[in-house]
This record gives C-alpha cells, sequence and structure tokens, in this order.
C-alpha cells in the first residue's frame, strides 16, 4: 500500500532540473511508511500484546486486592503506607489508582516491556534474517533506525496508557470518582485531577526514552535478539539495584531509574517540578548518548545477515 | 570487505589503505556519543562552578545594622522551599528509631501518623525538603516532602491539621489559644537564626563576611563564632536576604570540622502572597482522623514546641537547650557557648555502663559499647558524644550534656 502512496504523490526533486542528485532522493513520506510498517509488524507480535495483557492486569490486581482488603472495617489500618505510592488513597478517589498502579508497575513491568520491544527493534530482524532486505529498500540505515526508535518510543507511550486506561476504568468501577485531595492536602477538581493523570503518563511514557535508547544500542551490538533483550533487562534490574545501595549515592543521580518515581510530585500542589526537570533531563541525555551511539554502530556495521 | 585476499600484492596493498580507510570513517562515527558525553559531563561540572563565581555587589553593612535588620524584618507573606540537612553523627537507626517513635507517640496518647510530634522529629537526622508557605500570623504551612508522599501540618485560623499522605492519615486540633505558639515551626532558616541572636552576648563574635546569593536572591553573610574555647561549635553562618532581611540560609559547623551539622537553606523562595487555596484542608473521604481532644491539646502543643525547642536546642546549643532545662530545674554550669546542663537521675548506678558488672546483661554492653569510658575526681562515667552535643553519665547517675568537648565535662564533672 505504501509503495502505491509513494508513486502517486509527484516526487517534488525529480522534475527540477537542477535537482543535484534526482535518483536516490526517497520522498519524505516513505518515513512515515516505513514507521506505520515497523508499528503494525511490531503491535501484532503475539509477544507485544501479552506484554500489554500483562500491564493491563496488574491495575486490575491492585484495584481488586484494595477493595477486597477494605471493604471489611473502614480504610487503612496503621500499616498504611506499604505498598506503592498512594496505595493508601486509592478507597478515597478511583484515579488514584492511576497513579498506585503506574507506580507499581514503573519501576520493573513498564522498563521490562520496553526493553524486551527495544531490544528485538535490530537484532531480532538480524536473527531472522530480516534485516537485509529492510536495507534494500532505499530508505537508509539512519532513517531505518530512527523509525524503529520512534516505534519504540511509541510503545513506550502505549504501554503507559493501557496501564493508566485500566487503572482508570478499574478505579471508576470499584471506587468513588470526585474531586481529588492533593498529598499536599489541598483539594482540585476531578477535571484537572483528569489532566494532571494523563500529565503523568506523559512524564512516565517520557522516563522510559532513556531505557528505550539503552535497547536500541545493545540491539545494535548484536544478532541474537534474545541477547539483546536479556542484556537490557539485565542493565535494568543492574541499575535498580545498585540505587539502592547508599555507598554510590554519587553516582545514583546519573542513573536512568534514578528519578523515575518522581511523576507523583505532579500530584503535590503546587507541583515540586525539581526532580521532573532533572528526569526528563536525564533521559534525554541517554537518548542523545545511546541514540548516537546506536547510529554510530548501526550505519557502519556489517550487515551478514 | 572483500571476504578473500587476493594473491596480488599490490592490489593487497590497496584493499589494505582501502580498508583502513574505512575503519577510520567508521570510527569517526563514534565521535558524536562521546562528543555528546564530554558536552554533558562539562555541562555537569562547570555549570554550577559558573553560577557560584559571582558574589553580589552589596553596600557595605555592619553586623549591628545587619542584626537590627533581622530584628525589624515583618515578612508575613512567603513562600518557598527549604532544604534541610542535619548530621549530628548519631548512628543510622533507621526502623529502630521509628519503633522507638511510634512507641513514644503511643505513649503520649497520639495514636496517629498524622501527629506532628513525630513527624517533626524525623529531621533530626537526614536529608528533608520542606515546603513552606506563609500568609500572615494566621495562616501557615509546612510539608515534609517525602518519596511519593507528602506531609503537610497547615494553620489556618483555629484549626490546625496534619495530614499524612502517605498513610492517610489526620491530625487535628483546634488552637484558638495556643496557636501563636504552634504556628512557630522549627524548620527554616529564621527560625535557627532567631534561636541564635537572641543568645549573642560577650561570649560570641559576630561579623559580617560578605555576600552570597542564596535561592537566587542577593544576601549578607552573618558569621558567628563562639570565643570561648571547650565548645564544639566551630561557626554558625546566616545569609540574610540584603532587601527583607529574612535570613535565607543557615549553617552551623562543628570545630572539630568537616561537614556542617545543621545546614538549612532556601532553594527557592518567594515573599508574593500564596494562593488561599493553599491553606485549606478538608480532610478527604476515608481518611483516618485523629482529633486532639482538650488535654491533648495542649499536650499536643507542648509537646509540638518541645520537639520544636529540642530541634533549635540542637542547632544551638549552650544556649537554647541549656535554658529550656534549666527553666525545668536543672542546674546549668558556665555560660554562654560553654554551658552544661547537669541532671540528676537520681538512681545510683543509674544507667548501666559498660564498665557496670555483666549482671546488667547485653543492654549494658551495648550502651557501653557506644560511650567512651572515662574517670575522674567525679569517679568513673561514661561519655557519649555525636559531633555536636556530647554527654557524660556518671557511675553515681549525674548527667552532664552541652556542645563542649569531653575534657570540658569531665572538668565540670570533677568541679561539680
Amino acid at each position: 500500500m505504501s509503495q502505491a502512496d509513494v508513486t502517486a504523490v509527484p516526487n517534488p526533486a525529480v522534475p527540477n532540473p537542477a535537482a543535484p542528485d534526482p535518483v536516490v532522493r526517497p520522498n519524505p513520506l516513505w518515513t512515515l511508511g516505513l514507521l506505520r510498517s515497523e508499528l503494525v509488524t511490531t503491535l501484532r507480535r503475539w509477544r507485544t500484546l501479552a506484554l500489554l495483557g500483562v500491564l493491563a492486569a496488574v491495575p486490575i490486581l491492585v484495584g481488586i486486592s484494595v477493595k477486597i482488603e477494605t471493604s471489611g472495617d473502614g480504610p487503612g489500618g496503621r500499616d498504611g503506607g506499604a505498598g506503592p505510592a498512594f496505595i493508601s488513597q486509592v478507597t478515597n478517589n478511583g484515579l488514584f489508582l492511576v497513579f498506585t498502579a503506574l507506580a507499581a508497575t514503573l519501576p520493573f513491568f513498564l522498563p521490562m516491556a520496553v526493553g524486551v520491544v527495544a531490544g528485538d527493534a535490530i537484532a531480532g530482524e538480524a536473527n531472522a534474517g530480516t534485516l537485509r532486505y529492510l536495507l534494500v529498500a532505499p530508505a537508509g540505515r539512519t532513517r531505518l533506525l530512527l523509525a524503529k526508535y520512534a516505534t519504540t518510543m511509541a510503545f513506550c507511550l502505549l504501554a503507559t496508557l493501557v496501564v493508566a486506561g485500566s487503572a482508570l476504568a478499574v478505579g471508576a468501577l470499584l471506587f468513588p470518582l470526585g474531586d481529588l485531595t492533593t498529598i499536599s492536602g489541598t483539594q482540585i477538581s476531578f477535571t484537572e485531577g483528569l489532566g494532571r493523570a494523563l500529565l503523568i503518563a506523559l512524564v512516565v511514557a517520557a522516563s522510559l526514552t532513556g531505557i528505550a535508547a539503552l535497547g536500541l544500542f545493545v540491539s545494535t551490538l548484536t544478532n541474537s535478539g534474545i541477547a539483546a533483550m536479556a542484556t537490557t533487562v539485565g542493565l535494568l534490574i543492574t541499575v535498580q539495584i545498585l540505587d539502592q545501595i547508599p555507598q554510590l549515592h554519587a553516582l545514583q543521580p546519573y542513573f536512568f531509574s534514578h528519578y523515575w518515581l518522581s511523576f507523583a510530585d505532579l500530584v503535590r500542589d503546587p507541583v515540586y517540578w525539581h526532580d521532573l526537570i532533572r528526569n526528563l533531563e536525564l533521559q534525554a541525555l541517554y537518548v542523545a548518548v545511546f541514540g548516537s551511539a546506536a547510529w554510530a554502530r548501526f550505519t557502519t556495521k556489517d550487515i551478514a545477515a | 570487505m572483500a571476504p578473500y585476499e587476493s594473491d596480488d600484492s599490490t592490489e593487497t596493498v590497496q584493499a589494505d589503505d582501502e580498508r583502513r580507510a574505512e575503519r577510520r570513517r567508521k570510527a569517526t562515527r563514534y565521535v558524536v556519543p562521546v562528543a555528546v558525553m564530554g558536552v554533558a559531563a562539562a555541562t555537569i561540572g562547570l555549570v554550577p562552578a559558573l553560577a557560584d563565581s559571582g558574589d553580589p555587589d552589596l553596600p557595605k553593612i555592619t553586623a549591628q545594622e545587619l542584626i537590627d535588620k533581622i530584628a525589624k524584618s515583618d515578612v508575613q507573606q512567603l513562600s518557598g522551599t527549604v532544604k534541610i540537612s542535619t548530621d549530628l553523627g548519631l548512628p543510622d537507626l533507621g526502623g529502630l528509631e521509628n519503633s522507638l517513635m511510634s512507641g513514644a507517640a503511643q505513649g503520649g496518647g497520639g495514636d496517629s501518623s498524622a501527629d506532628p510530634t513525630a513527624k517533626l522529629t524525623e529531621l533530626a537526622s537526614g536529608t528533608h525538603t520542606l515546603r513552606v508557605a506563609a500568609d500572615g500570623p494566621e495562616k501557615q504551612k509546612v510539608s515534609l516532602l517525602e518519596s511519593g508522599a507528602e506531609y503537610s501540618l497547615i494553620h489556618n485560623g483555629t484549626d490546625v491539621w496534619g495530614y499524612d499522605s502517605k498513610s492517610n492519615e489526620v491530625y487535628h486540633s483546634t488552637a484558638a489559644d495556643s496557636g501563636k505558639e504552634q504556628h512557630e515551626t522549627p524548620a527554616t532558616p529564621k527560625d535557627f537564626a532567631d534561636e541564635v541572636l537572641k543568645s549573642v552576648d560577650d561570649t560570641t563574635s559576630v561579623k559580617v563576611d560578605g555576600t552570597a546569593q542564596v535561592a537566587g536572591r542577593d544576601a549578607y553573610r552573618l558569621v558567628i563564632k563562639p570565643k570561648q574555647s571547650g565548645t564544639t561549635v566551630g561557626a554558625i553562618s546566616i545569609a540574610v536576604d540584603a532587601k527583607t532581611g529574612t535570613p535565607l540560609k543557615f549553617t552551623l559547623t562543628p570545630s572539630s570540622g568537616g561537614a556542617a551539622v545543621v545546614d538549612a537553606g532556601y532553594t527557592q523562595v518567594s515573599f508574593a502572597k500564596p494562593a488561599a487555596s493553599t491553606f485549606d484542608f478538608t480532610p478527604p473521604k476515608g481518611a483516618k482522623v485523629t482529633e486532639g481532644d482538650k488535654a491533648d491539646r495542649t499536650g499536643g502543643s507542648d509537646r509540638h514546641g518541645d520537639s520544636g525547642e529540642s530541634g533549635k536546642g540542637s542547632g544551638t546549643p549552650g544556649n537554647g537547650a541549656p535554658k529550656d532545662l534549666a527553666k525545668d530545674g536543672f542546674d546549668v554550669l558556665g555560660k554562654g557557648w560553654n554551658s552544661i546542663a547537669v541532671l540528676d537521675s537520681g538512681s545510683k548506678g543509674g544507667l548501666p555502663t559498660g564498665s557496670a558488672s555483666g549482671k546488667a546483661g547485653d543492654l549494658s554492653g551495648f550502651l557501653g559499647s557506644l560511650g567512651d569510658p572515662v574517670s575522674g575526681k567525679f569517679g568513673k562515667g561514661t561519655v557519649f558524644s555525636t559531633r555536636l552535643i556530647n554527654a557524660l553519665i556518671t557511675d553515681d547517675g549525674k548527667v552532664y550534656v552541652g556542645a563542649v568537648d569531653k575534657a570540658a565535662l569531665v572538668k565540670a564533672a570533677n568541679a561539680g
């Protein structure tokens, strides 16, 4: 289908006699076509659907267990405060289930899913022997890499929205909705609460771009999809453990996962931006470093398979 | 790359050259990620240095004028973020401390994690970020930012609310009469500064030591040093906002050197009126509300005051702490920074120390291991030391506490 689109649109470079290089100039829409086919391929994989299914199940599990726990004798109890952030507020307002679910999935489930998709991006194609066919198309390696990374980022956003959407649905079914009490004790309207929930989902998705770039770089290093996924998820676990060791506190601000839970600062009133901005800067740095490293590796690599 | 070597030597040389050029071309691409990393590292290293470099140029001012400025400063509306680090050199007891704390809170009758007493004692160790907002004497708010949670203490008119979002518990008391006492929070640089300046006397040297930038505002640095020797307090430095006279940063360094014992400063501050909604609080649905009843209320406010005082006491030893103790009927030896409070616990052989017989069991061994045994004319005792406060507990049950070094404590014990 994209082939037909491409030929139907007149290429502005071709009729121009002054064009220096009229032969190899792919239409800009080619990139979109490439991206579209990448997205469709990724999202139609059973593996991807299973990952999304697991992510959607987490809020259901959390919601039902909170409901059962608190249906008997009033809220909380003395041990309130254990478990993921915000869990004790879920009974006040179902919207908090969105925050709880994201806080519960962000440390591991979400980045693991992203690591699987990112690690598979290049290495999986190489493994299946389809990478050279992709490169036969006149898209160029840089474009292919960009399309792969864009697909991974789209998956970050989709995975986050799946968690948030599932949590919102479960929260609305099991718990009351309405005006929201922020963790600072002030009240905001439900609409503003929804807006903040959306903002949080975007921030969480942005928090995953760092590990997505890291996974893509690892993926260009090897021809085995499994090895790339395992390395990425292994790196994630290692960094998460190192982030807990107090003796390493000088290094910890540079770990990609260090500021992940700062999205909770969006539920303060007024919002505490310090760590949020740090988080976004850090993710941008990881994207720049590992994105360019992936580019350097992929554009100079010998594609044997 | 050519998969097979050719036999022809000239071709091989050519191919080698090409290969080398190719490899160089490939290697240059890796310059990009390395350069990105280099730029990032340089930014991280240089930006704070560049930001620090310019101390503001302010008209000269004497120490007395600056102190007057602080006293006259009448800032009613303020909001900002305070970072407070305390490092008393106490062992990090972590969970144990918490369980002790909750035990204490239960003993006091307040069975709520939203009780201000327990929460504000947390400030005594570690680094915390606080948010403060004030709008006149009737409306104040202090929030302790935690990871994914927040503890807020809100004073609005006659109501005092404590809200702990982590456990979703609310503490409420009506503070019609004790309100003035309650709004005093021990956390802001101003509170620390007030305590110190109250007790500036002839044992203290005060001078203005240049200027500084705190939270983006120009400030004078007021340095307070004890003239006496023997105290563990090295120096206290207070950054005072040049325009409003509000203390913006308070740092207490011990005479032993090293990191500051107390370092409280604004990282961001605004003197605009905070939004009125900041001080509105309605307990969220489903939250557990603990009411401080009439008797408990005064108790609560007193306890709060105590925690404030002890917080200040630890910040301004030799002033606040011993004076308060004196109020409660204890003796104070010495004056100024070298004040030592003496308590008589009354029980002979009172606190089990390491030198006490093995009968006292593991606990005494444990306590003894935390302190150093000393002896003198007074007999035997154990010194427990932190980076700021030292305490000598003698075997006959007397306790000497002060922000002084070990030798001064022993001397005091010998004299007493």
